[in-house]
């Protein structure tokens, strides 16, 4: 069973997310903002991290940026996933938070969700 | 017969008498007329002295203009001269640096010699004048006027001088010289010194005039808000202001020169390059948007022309101005912020409920009932904002384009408000927060206000305290009619107004009359100072970062409608705030 967290504030993403991921295969937490993505890594470190950029408290950026100081030893596969109006953000993030484990991105309003949890299972095959 | 000849000797002798007498009579009338003559003679030749005094001043006012030029000066005294006072030749010497210039013009022919000993004496009268010794090696000539003839040896046997002062300086010699005997008498040296003088107090004044002026001008440029920079020829820096250093953040350093600019433009501005092309090819030159340090700057180069009498046009140096466009720039960045802030608003909820009824059309998750009311939920909860958002931006854009209107109709203003805290107070018991109202029962039953217009303004007023305060905080909704004569942060106080912030500090009572103020304040996280002047305008929405959780999301239309709502009642809306004590908004509706 791998773990996936997930730190977005799009509740609908979210749902559709969670619902459509095989129970059986994944454990998946949701949390609402940066903040709170990193309370939930000090808990209980996940396989995978899928990541908004545009959330009150903690954006993605500086989730980015925390978890660049944390200094965690093994690196946690990231997914950007944002909207298409943030593309720039994107591109900057997903440059930036390489050597962290930002693996790739994806476009919410652009990608269907077949497309999305594809996108997703060859991440986490990947790492 | 006798008789006769004795009466005809009588009549003769009479006669001649009456002759003798009448003749001497007409000799002193004569003389009585001469005498007349001589006097109006007189009185006219100093009237036309006066009158060519005046006649030079203002030619010298009209010609010399704002001149400093002495030597235009000199040239109008000059040039008009000889219409008073007879001369062969009248010149002048003016001491300049590393030479005397002695310019002659010639009323009639005469021969060099004369021009030579004119010179001998104006340069010893000009050593004496000056204590210094001034060489014959030194004097630069101008000869104008009638041509010399080297036959008519006539020398010079009437010379006149006056020392040219100007400013209490003496700065030259002015000389009228002829060939002929006792030619200048007192009457003319007055009227010569007169107008020297007179002409050298005008350029002393005006010397006094352009100085003021200068300061004047320094004054300006110094207080100017656009940066000003100006240079020679070879890019030394002339003039400076304090805005200019500041652009380049050198404002302490004193004497700034062209490679501070070179230097702390780092390379986003060609200040040398662009200097060179404005001097050389007069092009003038205007920037793009440059950042420089937290500023954006455009900024313009311009050569510095001068048009000269004859129309030729020379370069002095070039000027370059810092325009601080920061807050054009700012107005921008809101604009764009405000429509991404739209289209994410928008997209957000169309994009989930396009997603769930592809995940439901396509059947890519299996639901049960609960499953699927969720996302019909989703789906509601969803729409329902974005129809709120669209039609906020309608609201908004009626305001703007004043076809906002209201129906007022008779209602319970007290009940209304009442109606509104109740509806709150499930959302604010949710957030661990306390939402306390009270009425003043002097309120009249029936007042006139669109019912609908302030239920929106009260939602949002108490929503939005809900949101900005953290649990365990508190909301208070108070509403009391104000007695013109009394203290309105003392009314409040009674009904239980806690908050430090005054309200009578921004509110702007205009009319004695009575008017009910409602006012919702919380203890909650404050606003700063830099955004409560924005706070009910357009494009601009607290940074949702503050917010201590998110509730909602906003748009920030939400109070510009408020605004527009009470401004259509007549009355006034405002905040007094403190981070970290709380907010109180507020609004007035007038009873009449």
């Amino acid at each position: 069973m791998k773990k996936i967290l997930i730190v977005d504030d799009d509740e609908i993403f979210v749902k559709i997310l969670v619902d459509s991921m095989p129970k059986e295969k994944y454990i998946i937490t949701s949390v609402l903002n940066g903040e709170e993505g990193l309370k939930s890594i000090d808990t209980s470190m996940p396989d995978m991290i899928i990541l908004d950029l545009v959330m009150p408290k903690m954006g993605g950026l500086e989730f980015l940026e925390a978890l660049k100081n944390k200094n965690l030893n093994h690196k946690i596969p990231i997914l950007i996933s944002s909207q298409l109006s943030k593309i720039k953000d994107v591109s900057d993030a997903v440059s930036s938070g390489m050597e962290i484990g930002v693996k790739g991105y994806i476009i919410k309003s652009s990608q269907n969700m077949e497309m999305i949890i594809k996108t997703i299972e060859s991440t986490l095959k990947g790492s | 017969m006798n008789i006769f000849y004795i009466l005809s000797i009588i009549i003769i002798i009479i006669t001649v008498f009456v002759g003798i007498f009448l003749f001497s009579k007409n000799i002193k009338l004569k003389k009585d007329i001469l005498k007349k003559e001589d006097e109006i003679n007189t009185r006219e030749k100093e009237m036309n002295s006066k009158m060519y005094e005046l006649a030079i001043l203002k030619e010298l006012g009209d010609r010399v203009g704002y001149s400093l030029d002495v030597h235009q000066i000199i040239d109008v005294i000059t040039g008009s001269l000889h219409q008073f006072i007879d001369y062969s030749a009248v010149s002048y010497m003016l001491i300049e640096p590393e030479k005397v210039l002695f310019k002659v013009h010639l009323e009639k022919s005469i021969h060099r010699g004369f021009v030579d000993e004119i010179r001998d004496r104006m340069l010893k009268s000009l050593s004496a004048l000056l204590d210094q010794e001034f060489k014959k090696n030194q004097v630069e000539e101008l000869i104008s006027g009638a041509i010399l003839i080297e036959t008519v040896k006539e020398p010079v046997r009437s010379f006149f001088n006056i020392p040219l002062v100007i400013a209490g300086k003496v700065v030259g010699v002015l000389t009228v010289a002829d060939t002929q005997t006792g030619l200048y008498k007192e009457e003319q040296m007055t009227i010569l010194y007169k107008i020297t003088n007179q002409a050298s107090l005008a350029v002393t004044k005006l010397q006094e005039v352009v100085a003021t002026e200068q300061s004047k001008l320094n004054a300006m440029v110094e207080s100017m808000a656009d940066g000003i920079v100006m240079t020679d020829l070879d890019y030394r820096i002339l003039v400076i202001n304090p805005a200019a250093k500041k652009a380049i953040k050198l404002t302490e350093k004193k004497d700034v020169t062209i490679f501070d600019f070179i230097d702390n433009l780092g390379g986003k501005f060609d200040i040398r390059g662009r200097l060179e092309e404005s001097v050389k090819l007069k092009k003038e030159y205007i920037s793009d948007r440059i950042l420089l340090g937290e500023k954006f700057f455009q900024i313009f180069v311009s050569p510095v022309r001068n048009i000269s009498i004859l129309g030729k046009e020379t370069v002095h140096g070039a000027v370059v101005i810092f325009h601080d466009v920061s807050s054009e720039v700012e107005v921008e960045t809101l604009r764009k912020d405000f429509t991404s802030m739209l289209v994410h608003e928008l997209r957000s909820p169309l994009d989930g409920i396009k997603k769930i009824s592809e995940v439901l059309k396509n059947k890519t998750i299996t639901l049960d009932d609960k499953g699927y009311d969720e996302y019909i939920e989703l789906i509601y909860k969803n729409s329902s904002n974005m129809l709120e958002l669209v039609s906020d931006i309608l609201d908004v854009a009626k305001i703007e384009a004043g076809k906002f209107n209201i129906n007022k109709q008779e209602g319970d203003i007290t009940k209304v408000i009442k109606d509104r805290v109740d509806f709150y107070s499930i959302f604010a018991k949710d957030s661990n927060i306390s939402l306390k109202s009270s009425f003043d029962k002097n309120i009249p039953e029936k007042t006139m206000f669109d019912q609908e217009g302030i239920e929106h303004v009260l939602s949002n007023l108490i929503s939005n305290a809900i949101k900005y305060t953290n649990e365990k905080g508190e909301v208070n909704v108070i509403a009391f009619l104000h007695n013109p004569t009394k203290n309105i942060d003392e009314e409040a106080k009674l009904f239980g107004y806690k908050i430090e912030n005054s309200i009578s500090q921004n509110l702007d009572i205009k009319n004695k009359n009575p008017f009910i103020i409602i006012l919702v304040s919380d203890t909650g996280i404050g606003i700063e100072k830099e955004n409560i002047n924005s706070i009910f305008s357009k494009f601009r929405q607290l940074d949702t970062k503050n917010a201590v959780t998110k509730k909602q999301k906003g748009t920030g239309l939400g109070l510009v409608i408020a605004r527009g709502i009470i401004d259509e009642h007549g009355g006034e809306i405002s905040v007094v705030s403190k981070v970290g004590v709380g907010s109180t908004f507020f609004f007035t509706l007038p009873l009449v």
